[in-house]
């Protein structure tokens, strides 16, 4: 059979190419892994991404959060990295294994005698008022987890941040394994499915990087996940 | 098994090479050369057109019918009196009535140097054989198809134009000499013969045939850190992977011969 | 030899020109040979025609002066060279790519520059056309010279066109005219202008005239 087929172009990206491009992509760009509100990430870095506390009333600042991620690893149908049995890899499809920390800023909060202002969820974050009730959890003491985390998904035919075509990797399923109570462990694996579809789906790989700018290449045929590869076919 | 791998197939590999042809740039050349019996100085300009690709295992891309479209002017002296024979007009004698006979002596004709320039636009086709070469040089991969050997050229018809041209570049040169209109068919005729078909392509080949032993077909170049994202902000910077090898290769897979080019590349 | 070479203009005589003058008196003729249109920036008169007081009813002889020149430096095969009373004397050039020149004679009726009396010109018309020509002093004095290409299409009616080459036509000059004032001749052919008399004219094709009749 011809790589090419019926079509005038092939090309194709081994996982291990794909996996080279994601840490390519997440080395340069660490903050696509790294999240947090202002006690954490008081600005966006290059490093790091700032995010809003989460907001909750009597809480000055809101919680403050951080997530982690280690640089996914993907493994392209055929199944080559074990799985949890949760998780069936099918044709079409990729898996992927991650390491995820989360930590939040977990404060004793002092209460205030004074009476409550109504409709001021911020009240006691003025830094003006004396009687700030302020007693922030020493960093040392953050409460954090780490978890590896799989999923399965498929391949997404994007643009790129330039205008170029480009694949994203979409998250079908999340796999945690063996936390208990079960509802926790479905509570977390929504958590991290939600925060990995949005963080993946931001790490679009262009074709052009996918065959390393050989040919000129416009699919016609995929991109389509077989034998650990990424392949395209298409017309020059 | 390669990281990469991105193929052709030969209508794909004809429409790259189309492109990439098309791509090289017009090239020019002058000096001078032997055009029969004389030196004719020249400046020769050609530009190169695909032709049908074949590609042949393991490393061979044939083009068939590879155009050169060229065009030279060229001009060449001739001292006539090396291709005319001494002419004199013959004593002239009149009567003058009333006085007598007179008679102008015999007078002969020194032929001049003349220059000739020509214009003359065709092309030829030949059949080459590229091979593929591989080079990292100063931090960029090429991949070029470059020529095998120096294909014959064949002017054929050519030489018969290109002796036509001279003849009517020459005409109206010659017309201005006084004398010569009465037989300037023959004058023009001692010109071509002097020059010859084997003068021509004596001429040309030596001109045009280094516009085709020359030939480097560009079929892959990128810089070694291959950019895969370019930097969007402060905080996005530029993405780029390493391009540990590049093979380009033609590969006989199932009933297609193939133009593959596979990459390593690395973090 | 290029076209500039084969121009029609009897003030500049040139390779396929010739200037003839007939002596009729006895006496020394000096003369130089200068570059067309500078006999009045030179007086030497080098050159001598001697002319014998001989039997002037005998028939008239010719006597022909060849000259060499080499850029603006000419010079005859005779420097002095003596004839009878009555007899004519023609010069010609016989070097190739020398400029034009005249034949300046210290007497008035002495100079190609300007026929006078007993002399001529003779030009072998290099080229086919139509030649107007003209007295460049402003007698009135022309004529046309039709040149008709021979239409050669092979090596015999060359060698045919060849052989016309030795038929010269006359005009004759003569009572402030030229007659015929029209000839036809072939490429090559000899025109030989006699001046009998005039009050000393030019044979000068008129396309340079236009361009340059400067004269007082």
């Amino acid at each position: 059979m011809s790589l090419t087929e019926a079509e005038a172009v092939f090309a194709s990206v081994h996982e291990t190419a794909l996996n080279d491009l994601i840490t390519a992509f997440c080395t340069d760009r660490p903050r696509y892994l790294v999240y947090g509100s202002p006690s954490f990430v008081p600005v966006t870095t290059v490093a790091e991404t700032a995010m809003p506390g989460i907001p909750f009333p009597g809480i000055p600042g809101g919680i403050n959060w951080r997530i982690r991620l280690g640089v996914p690893r993907i493994d392209l149908f055929k199944q080559t990295d074990p799985l949890p049995p949760e998780l069936v890899l099918g044709p079409g499809q990729f898996s992927g294994r991650l390491d995820a920390e989360l930590c939040i800023d977990c404060r004793k909060i002092r209460i205030d005698p004074k009476p409550p202002r109504p409709n001021s969820p911020t009240y006691g974050d003025n830094p003006n008022n004396p009687d700030k009730p302020r007693d922030t959890h020493p960093i040392a003491e953050l409460t954090c987890f780490k978890l590896q985390v799989f999923l399965i998904g498929h391949l997404e035919h994007v643009m790129a941040s330039n205008g170029e075509d480009a694949i994203a990797l979409a998250v079908d399923q999340v796999e945690i394994v063996d936390i208990k109570p079960t509802d926790l462990e479905s509570f977390l694996e929504c958590l991290l499915f939600m925060i990995l579809q949005a963080v993946l789906a931001e790490i679009r790989l262009p074709l052009r990087a996918l065959r390393a700018g050989a040919f000129q290449l416009v699919p016609t045929v995929g991109p389509l996940i077989e034998d650990d590869q990424i392949k395209m076919r298409g017309t020059l | 098994m390669a990281e990469i791998i991105a193929a052709l197939d030969e209508a794909g590999a004809n429409t790259l090479l189309d492109t990439a042809i098309s791509l090289i740039p017009l090239q020019s050349d002058s000096g001078s050369g032997s055009l029969g019996p004389f030196v004719a100085s020249y400046a020769v300009s050609a530009s190169l057109t695909n032709g049908d690709v074949d590609l042949i295992p393991p490393d061979i891309i044939r083009i068939d019918d590879l155009r050169v479209d060229w065009d030279i002017n060229f001009s060449f002296g001739i001292d006539l009196s090396t291709i005319l024979p001494d002419f004199c007009l013959p004593q002239v004698c009149i009567n003058i009535p009333c006085v007598g006979r007179v008679c102008t002596p015999k007078i002969c004709i020194d032929w001049p140097t003349i220059s000739i320039p020509v214009h003359f636009a065709d092309f030829i086709k030949a059949d080459a054989d590229f091979r593929l070469d591989i080079s990292l040089v100063g931090g960029v991969w090429k991949v070029q198809a470059v020529i095998v050997g120096i294909p014959n050229l064949q002017f054929g018809a050519t030489t018969a134009a290109l002796l036509a041209a001279i003849g009517l570049a020459v005409t109206p040169i010659l017309l201005a000499i006084p004398f010569i209109g009465p037989f300037l068919a023959l004058a023009v005729n001692a010109i071509l013969l002097a020059i010859g078909i084997a003068g021509l392509a004596g001429f040309l080949g030596p001109i045009l045939t280094p516009f085709v032993s020359g030939i480097k077909i560009p079929i892959y170049d990128q810089p070694q850190l291959f950019p895969v994202l370019p930097a969007q902000s402060a905080v996005d910077p530029q993405v780029d992977i390493v391009i540990d090898a590049i093979a380009a290769s033609v590969a006989h897979n199932g009933a297609e011969d193939e133009l593959v080019l596979t990459a390593d590349i690395s973090a | 030899m290029n076209m500039n070479q084969n121009i029609f203009d009897s003030r500049a005589i040139r390779r396929t020109d010739c200037y003839a003058q007939r002596f009729m008196r006895p006496g020394k003729y000096p003369y130089h040979i200068l570059p067309a249109g500078t006999a009045a920036l030179n007086d030497d008169r080098p050159y001598m025609i001697v002319v014998k007081d001989g039997d002037k009813a005998g028939e008239m002889k010719q006597h022909n002066v060849f000259i060499k020149g080499r850029s603006a430096q000419y010079a005859p095969d005779n420097k002095e060279l003596t004839i009878d009373v009555g007899d004519l004397v023609l010069w010609n050039c016989v070097s190739a790519d020398v400029p034009p020149f005249v034949i300046a004679g210290d007497h008035e009726f002495f100079d190609s520059g300007r026929l006078t009396n007993e002399c001529g010109y003779s030009h072998a018309f290099g080229h086919p056309g139509e030649y107007s020509w003209k007295d460049a002093y402003g007698s009135g004095i022309g004529g046309v010279v039709k040149v008709v290409d021979p239409a050669c299409k092979c090596e015999a009616d060359v060698r045919k066109w060849r052989a016309k080459l030795g038929d010269g036509t006359i005009v004759m000059i003569a009572d402030g005219k030229a007659q015929p004032d029209k000839v036809e001749i072939v490429t090559g052919q000899t025109v030989f202008f006699a001046v009998v008399t005039s009050p000393g004219i030019s044979i000068t094709d008129e396309r340079f005239l236009e361009k340059a009749s400067s004269h007082c």
